[in-house]
């Protein structure tokens, strides 16, 4: 599934610089489109869109959201085994496994390593097979 | 004097690689074990206990000058 | 090719390198509930395609990598991937487990299966994108190390927005170009180490492949799953194997159990002990030399080390490559051996075979049978013949044929340590029977894993007899036949050893752990039940083994542990059958005579491996011939029976291509 552009685009090209996969080409003030191939359903161009022109991987109107409300994930370090999947699939690079210096200690748990960079897409959460990624 | 060695996850957890003791069963070898390093006699109760080389039960004689090494469970490879 | 069944993509690509052609291979339902996928899958695609004249480097040789149904799915250590072909090493079916994350993005591009057959004109490589297929000109990677390709590889696939698109990579390495027989593929830092895939990628021109895509894996049932999933996790993690044991020393931890055994290959297999052992053993690692654990994608058992070489941080080394490059040669210096393990892996080559043949090299200069230069505990220049086997340099031309190869053309066969071509992994068989009989009879050669693992019981984790032969055949065609099965599923091996109940591990010294040692060499006659008639078993056996349930309710399949077991079968025995056509029968199910004629402690008739009567007992446990052929009654009870011939193949084929 993909998101998908509608006629109310202004050509802003905000969402075609932010992707994080760069799914999304146009010229600016044309209509911008988003290549299903390469979409990976984060949602960011949503977020961003000011004229809500964005509809998401079922459909559904998105709404766009301020920067400063965009939610991030928690990791229960209780849970989480380190199994890395959540780091595989981050489209902005800001997980990572955060071993301990080896010494006694065997758990590795995933962390986020740049909260800056989290575009709140929850693919983290969607992957994660134990439930320890929560929003 | 009897050398005693621990192996495997024992050895990490205890960071004690072994030490020499003036012992003649495995029930004082492990008491001294449990004496020197932050292991508990019930960890080293369930060890896998060898006296040069051949294994021992818990109530084994030890004799003077021998080596008695202390394995934890192994997994595979 | 949709399929009906949760889990799978449903559908399989096969890509011609010598016309440049794309298409699907036609894979249905039945097969799916048959085969399952991974290595079973392999072989039957294999089966379907080979005939007894095809050679291993040529044209029609196919490479079949396949993924299973729980790969990517969230299920514990279920990233891995199966490459299977057949063998330049052994002249036999290949397969080789890996655990990069090249299976995870085949499956996200949308494929259950690549297979890729032909052979390129000049070096290429390939680059998928859900449906999309790129050729790319290779000639400036090929030569370049395993690491520094993936590096490059990584500059060039870009999204739109300049940064590296997430894709997983297979590679080939200085040692596939040159068709060193023990080649392997890289896929990040993990290999498919084996049997010489390597070297019929590079036979095909093929420097590397890389995978991306962003479909979803749907499963049947996710509900259901994600609850399994929870309590398998935390199973895993308080079980003293998955949950200590691995993570804290790696698999490098055995090395101390193997020598207080006496199953410590030393010296080319002339002993069972080392005296150093304490030097190059898994404790030293993790205190001295063991930055943190690491572990393939989805898995929470960490057994991977990373060690420091020439100040990078690399992957540290298997129990394997510290037994038969410590031992093994009689070396006693802990960081080179982490300098070769990491050498072997940028050339790309299989750390087993290479220190095994090296060692057969040492002894056969030894006994003055090839004037080589190396000599054991003679270590100072090792790095420099590792490379020239890569590049097929001087003595590294003929030690990159392997030690069968070696030992037909300057003799001293009794210590060419291979079954059928495949050196044997560190175990000495002779103080664990039970390994011997199936490194002998494993399907691709003399492998531990293929080969049931006996060892396990045999000293490493519970304290069964270890000369006794009673009762290990049967046991030996039980564990074949589910880590067959759990392989094929995609998962990891080691979520098996959860099979053990934890309390029979971390309580060695109590009754009933002794009482279960002491009845393995009866228990034969019950597991001969179990084996002949798997289907009785109509049952899940919850917690200790999960797998049946997970695939349950992942694909939506009428599973039970009967069945799986039996689907484990099925794939054991297809890969024996396909072998029957390249002429392997009980003669080639062999030892070299060190291992079954001398004994391992002098004066003690026991320590060696009693190996034909075993394997009399183990071909009746498998329903084969005396001669170890699988009877037409076994086959056609495994659905096995009707076996497409390579015309067959052909011609379903032809008609589906007539059908689009």
């Amino acid at each position: 599934m993909s998101y998908l552009i509608t006629d109310k685009c202004i050509g802003c090209t905000l969402c075609a610089k932010n992707c994080p996969v760069g799914a999304i080409t146009g010229e600016v003030k044309s209509l911008h489109q988003i290549d299903p191939e390469y979409c990976v359903d984060c949602g960011l161009c949503g977020k961003l869109c000011p004229k809500e022109a964005i509809l998401d991987d079922e459909g559904a109107q998105t709404h766009k959201i301020p920067k400063d409300q965009w939610e991030k994930p928690i990791i229960d370090v209780t849970r989480c085994v380190g199994c890395s999947l959540c780091v595989e699939n981050c489209p902005q690079y800001c997980i990572e496994i955060q071993g301990p210096a080896f010494k006694g200690d065997i758990n590795t748990v995933a962390a986020m390593t740049d909260s800056s960079k989290c575009i709140s897409c929850k693919i983290c959460m969607k992957v994660c097979p134990i439930g320890a990624v929560s929003f | 004097m009897v050398t005693i060695k621990l192996f495997g996850s024992l050895r990490l957890k205890s960071g004690c690689k072994g030490l020499e003791a003036d012992v003649s069963t495995v029930k004082e070898a492990c008491q001294a074990l449990a004496d020197s390093t932050n292991l508990q006699m019930k960890e080293l109760k369930n060890c896998v206990v060898m006296i040069n080389g051949r294994q021992s039960r818990f109530s084994s004689k030890i004799e003077d000058g021998s080596e008695v090494v202390f394995l934890a469970p192994a997994g595979g490879g | 090719m949709a399929t009906k069944y949760g889990g799978y993509m449903g559908r399989v690509c096969m890509v011609d390198l010598s016309t440049g052609k794309v298409c699907d291979y036609p894979w249905s339902d039945e097969e799916r509930r048959l085969f399952i996928g991974g290595k079973t899958m392999a072989a039957k695609i294999l089966g379907d395609n080979i005939t007894k004249d095809t050679k291993p480097l040529s044209e029609e040789n196919m490479l079949v990598i396949t993924t299973g149904p729980f790969t990517g799915t969230g299920t514990p250590s279920s990233s891995r991937f199966n490459i299977s072909t057949l063998s330049p090493q052994t002249g036999i079916i290949t397969s080789s487990n890996c655990g990069g994350n090249f299976g995870y993005y085949l499956k996200k591009a949308g494929f259950d299966a690549l297979i890729i057959k032909g052979k390129a004109k000049a070096p290429l490589w390939l680059e998928i994108h859900n449906n999309s297929f790129k050729f790319h000109d290779a000639r400036e990677l090929w030569g370049m190390n395993t690491g520094k390709t993936q590096e490059v590889l990584d500059e060039v696939i870009k999204t739109g927005n300049g940064k590296t698109r997430k894709n997983g990579k297979i590679v080939i390495g200085p040692a596939g170009e040159n068709m060193v027989r023990y080649a392997s593929i890289v896929s990040n830092e993990r290999l498919a180490g084996r049997g010489g895939t390597g070297a019929v990628m590079g036979y095909k021109n093929l420097k590397a492949v890389t995978v991306s895509g962003n479909h979803e894996i749907q499963v049947h049932d996710r509900k259901k799953l994600d609850k399994l999933n929870k309590s398998w996790f935390k199973y895993l993690k308080s079980h003293p194997l998955t949950g200590d044991q691995l993570p804290r020393l790696g698999t490098a931890g055995l090395v101390s159990t193997m020598q207080m055994r006496g199953q410590l290959s030393t010296k080319n297999y002339n002993y069972g002990q080392y005296d150093d052992f304490e030097k190059v053993n898994g404790e030293l690692l993790a205190e001295e030399f063991n930055i943190v654990n690491k572990g393939c994608l989805s898995c929470p058992i960490k057994c991977a080390r990373t060690v420091e070489v020439n100040g990078k941080a690399v992957k540290g080394p298997e129990l394997e490559t510290l037994g038969l490059l410590g031992g093994g040669i009689l070396n006693s210096d802990m960081y080179s051996i982490l300098k070769w393990n990491y050498e072997l892996d940028e050339l790309g080559m299989d750390s087993i075979s290479a220190a095994s043949t090296l060692a057969y090299a040492m002894e056969a200069n030894e006994k003055g049978l090839w004037d080589n230069g190396l000599a054991f505990g003679q270590t100072d220049e090792i790095s420099q013949v590792f490379d020239d086997i890569a590049h097929r340099r001087g003595i590294g031309d003929e030690l990159a044929n392997g030690s069968k190869w070696l030992s037909e053309k300057y003799g001293g066969k009794e210590f060419a340590i291979h079954s059928k071509g495949l050196e044997l992994a560190a175990y000495e068989p002779r103080r664990s029977v039970g390994l011997g009989l199936g490194y002998a009879v494993s399907n691709r050669g003399g492998c531990h894993l293929n080969g049931g693992y006996m060892v396990l019981l045999e000293g490493l984790s519970l304290n069964v007899d270890q000369q006794n032969p009673h009762g290990k055949p049967d046991f030996t065609v039980m564990f074949q036949d589910l880590m067959e099965a759990v392989s094929s599923c995609g998962q990891c091996l080691f979520t098996t050893y959860a099979f053990f109940p934890a309390p029979l591990i971390s309580h060695p010294n109590s009754w009933y752990t002794k009482a279960f040692c002491k009845s393995v060499p009866y228990l034969g006659p019950v597991l001969r039940m179990l084996n002949t008639f798997p289907q009785v078993a109509c049952i899940h056996i919850p917690v200790l083994f999960n797998q049946s349930i997970a695939l349950h309710h992942i694909t939506g399949m009428p599973v039970t542990f009967g069945s799986f077991f039996k689907a484990g079968k099925r794939g054991y025995t297809l890969e024996r059958h396909i072998n029957t056509r390249f002429g392997i029968s009980r003669k080639d199910d062999s030892l070299p005579s060190r291992l079954t004629d001398e004994p391992q402690i002098k004066g003690d008739e026991k320590t060696k491996v009693p190996l034909e009567p075993m394997k009399s007992v183990y071909y009746a446990a498998r329903g084969w011939t005396s001669d170890g052929i699988p009877k037409p009654k076994t086959l056609r009870k495994l659905n096995l029976d009707g076996l497409a011939s390579y015309e067959d193949t052909c011609k379903r084929f032809a008609e589906e291509k007539e059908g689009e």
